[in-house]
């Protein structure tokens, strides 16, 4: 049985974060996991620029590093016991019994790269504990490029998930959103919302009704709109014109020079969504 | 394939601290290279571009962060002859070819095959490689005044006292206090001693982009060959070891065969701007991780100050005494070297001992760390097939009425144990059946199989019926593909000698 990973730090967003894995649980009537990374910094706070290197200084060098890491890593590992402790008793206090905690070694992604098998998704809060007011949390462009299962990252509060809008543009990856959004039970009975933004309004209108037909197939009733100008902006403004619940879409269509080039449409998402968004690699 | 190439973190991880690193390990390069470049027998500013553009390059390409690779001493020592008899133009045509060695060797994942160096042959490694170090400081140490030896004994105790200054100690790098010390004592007192500038020429401009002046043809692939596979597998050998030992002063690990392509690309590089061939440096890479360098920028920024200090500082160079180079050269010597292994010799099993002696004893004797490590890999390997051999024993058994005797061989059988395989069979006894038992036994190779043959054949020119049973999946491929005791044309043929 695939699991529901919610991933916690500590930070304000920790319980937002366990909100939506425990709706999601239920919803799915899956198992949640409370993750915990212990990720190393592997660099040092002790800078010794004396230059020199004599007898048995490899020895000690790598005697220093190990103390000082051991120190570093046993806190975090303490830090982040407390809060999977805390997470659980909140989860359990939300009549949910099917949960376990995990701490891991290794950054984000690579943990979730080892677990994907195992999960359904993977929900995660956009502010990193270690971000500070940097919006975007550290690694988490590496971490939805790396990983292949759906991610909520989760930006705020927690809101039951009554409608989502889907950006649509025809790729692949589009259509992979699409796909989840008919199948995937998370979405059952939620309102969908499906734009496409396009200046030329026959190709939009025309790509809309291919994904109206496309659902009334599935017997799926689904509002579509297609806007005008760009495309960031507008899914904001509808989403907040509609009050949509989160927002779905299809995660770094592009590789990556392309992104260093143009900027990335999933970033630009990232950085000006007040709404939980949804990825679908 | 861009986005597992080039990984923000591991450029962006770390900019303050990488940046103060590369500042020290630039200052220590300095001394090394211009040294280096002495003992391969080439003007400084050889050895000083080859740094640069190796340590440029391999941030980019290399497969360790934080690793520091350059002009270095154990690909000096290969290239001496080469100078001496054809000149610079064929060793830079050398150092582009192995960069080509070096790529392919990546290409065909050669990486892997670290995995047959022991532990015993890195610390003899490590150990060859201190001591040669300090072996080539001794010219500069033979024939000259008193001065000399007053100037580097003040040097190395500047290098390891400074440190112990308050505040300013763990600030500044205490090599280049001592380089500057001497070089001003010497420049104002007027003391007549060798300096930089008596070595050759230094670079006064930024490198440029030259071929080698070499004729095209085979006589010269033929001269730079046999080098180049030797600094091939010499600066592999040096880059890998350095690699595990970064890896596990940082607990992160490393692409082995991205660091084989890197270090072929950042020879080219540097044969084509009038560099040498080099490789990563164990003492200056534990210096950069001391001095807080992890990530790619460090060893960029190494590189990147390194030529603008050389190219700006010609001048000053120039006057530096030889002695303060060999202070900073003995000390990378005595950073490098191994200390705990000599203090363990007396714990370690005498075979362990042997092979890093031997690694060690080799390297010395022919300055080819190459050859030192395959004469440690090899005498590992006999030590580990003679331990292996013991593991084989046989239990013989008899039916009720003696006549017929079952063999139940256990263990390894291969070449070394293959002997006492053979011997382990009684064949003045008489019996009417021999039933040898393999079911727990494992053939290695023709020379097991080779003695059960033997075995079979001398028993049932004995008059002997021979079944042998129970070969398990191992043995009986071998047995298969090398077995001839079943074909009677074969049988003299196994006999012969007998």
């Amino acid at each position: 049985m695939k699991k529901i990973l919610v991933c916690v730090d500590g930070s304000k967003l920790s319980h937002a974060v366990c909100d939506y894995g425990i709706w999601i649980a239920k919803k799915l009537d899956l198992p949640l996991v409370l993750l915990n990374v212990i990720e190393h910094s592997h660099t040092t706070k002790k800078v010794d620029l004396s230059g020199n290197i004599g007898l048995g200084s490899k020895e000690d060098l790598m005697d220093e590093l190990v103390d000082e890491e051991m120190n570093e890593s046993k806190q975090l590992i303490a830090k982040g016991k407390v809060v999977l402790k805390e997470m659980r008793e909140y989860v359990e206090s939300q009549d949910l019994s099917d949960c376990s905690t995990l701490q891991r070694h290794g950054t984000l992604d690579e943990t979730l790269d080892d677990l994907s098998k195992d999960l359904k998704i993977a929900i995660i809060g956009l502010k990193g504990e270690d971000s500070g007011d940097k919006k975007i949390g550290s690694h988490i462009e590496e971490l939805i490029r790396a990983v292949n299962i759906p991610i909520l990252l989760v930006n705020s509060e927690f809101k039951q998930i009554d409608s989502i809008l889907m950006a649509y543009d025809g790729s692949d990856y589009a259509n992979k959103a699409i796909k989840e959004a008919q199948q995937n039970p998370i979405f059952a009975n939620v309102k969908k919302h499906i734009v496409n933004a396009n200046k030329d309004t026959t190709i939009s209108n025309k790509l809309l009704n291919e994904v109206k037909s496309l659902f009334a197939n599935a017997g799926i009733q689904v509002e579509t709109k297609s806007l005008s100008g760009d495309s960031v902006e507008e899914l904001i403004r509808y989403q907040k014109e509609n009050n949509l619940d989160v927002i779905a879409m299809g995660a770094y269509s592009h590789n990556r020079f392309r992104s260093v080039i143009f900027g990335s449409f999933t970033t630009q998402m990232l950085l000006k969504s007040e709404k939980p968004l949804f990825l679908f690699r | 394939m861009v986005k597992r190439y080039f990984k923000k973190d591991e450029w962006f991880g770390n900019i303050k601290n990488d940046a103060l690193a590369g500042m020290v390990v630039a200052l220590a390069l300095i001394p090394e290279a211009i040294a280096f470049s002495i003992i391969a027998g080439v003007d400084p500013k050889v050895g000083l571009y080859a740094s640069f553009c190796i340590a440029v390059v391999i941030s980019f390409v290399g497969g360790r962060p934080g690793m520091i690779s350059a002009a270095t001493g154990a690909m000096a020592l290969v290239m001496v002859t080469l100078v001496k008899d054809y000149g610079l133009e064929y060793l830079l045509a050398a150092t582009i070819l192995t960069g080509l060695f070096q790529i392919i060797a990546g290409f065909l994942q050669l990486g892997r095959f670290m995995s047959f160096v022991p532990r015993a042959v890195v610390i003899g490694f490590v150990n060859a490689l201190a001591i040669l170090i300090f072996m080539a400081q001794l010219p500069e140490l033979t024939d000259v005044t008193w001065h000399v030896y007053v100037l580097t004994i003040v040097g190395l105790g500047i290098i390891y006292l400074f440190p112990y200054v308050p505040k300013l100690g763990s600030m500044i790098p205490s090599p280049l206090v001592t380089i500057i010390a001497l070089t001003v004592f010497v420049y104002v007192m007027g003391i007549d001693v060798r300096t930089v500038g008596d070595m050759g020429q230094l670079p006064d401009t930024l490198p440029i982009f030259l071929l080698p002046d070499i004729p095209l043809n085979l006589e010269t692939l033929t001269i730079i060959l046999p080098y180049s596979v030797s600094l091939a597998v010499v600066g592999l050998l040096e880059s890998l070891m350095t690699s595990t030992i970064i890896d596990d002063l940082t607990d992160t690990t490393s692409d082995n065969n991205r660091e084989c392509k890197g270090q072929g690309i950042a020879n080219i590089a540097s044969g084509f701007i009038g560099g040498m061939a080099g490789c990563a440096m164990i003492g200056q890479s534990v210096i950069n991780i001391k001095s807080g360098g992890r990530k790619r920028l460090s060893t960029l920024l190494a590189g990147v100050y390194l030529l603008l200090m050389v190219v700006f500082l010609s001048d000053i160079l120039n006057v530096i005494p030889m002695a303060a180079l060999v202070s900073v050269m003995i000390m990378v010597s005595i950073g490098t070297f191994d200390w705990g292994s000599i203090k363990k010799l007396q714990t370690l099993p005498l075979s362990t001992n042997l092979v890093m002696l031997t690694t060690v004893i080799v390297t010395v004797y022919t300055h080819n760390l190459a050859q030192g490590v395959f004469s440690g890999v090899l005498l590992a390997s006999l030590f580990f097939a003679n331990k292996i051999s013991h593991f084989m024993y046989s239990e013989t058994s008899y039916n009720e009425d003696n006549t017929t005797k079952t063999y139940q061989f256990i263990g390894q059988v291969f070449f070394n144990s293959a002997d006492k395989f053979y011997k382990t069979f009684d064949f003045k006894e008489v019996v009417d059946k021999v039933i040898i038992d393999l079911t727990r036994a494992h053939f290695w190779d023709i020379s097991a199989v080779y003695s059960l043959d033997k075995a079979v054949i001398r028993l049932r020119r004995e008059g002997t019926d021979v079944e042998v049973i129970g070969q398990n999946e191992a043995s009986s491929t071998v047995i298969d593909r090398f077995g001839i005791h079943d074909k009677p044309e074969e049988i003299e043929k196994v006999m012969g000698g007998h």
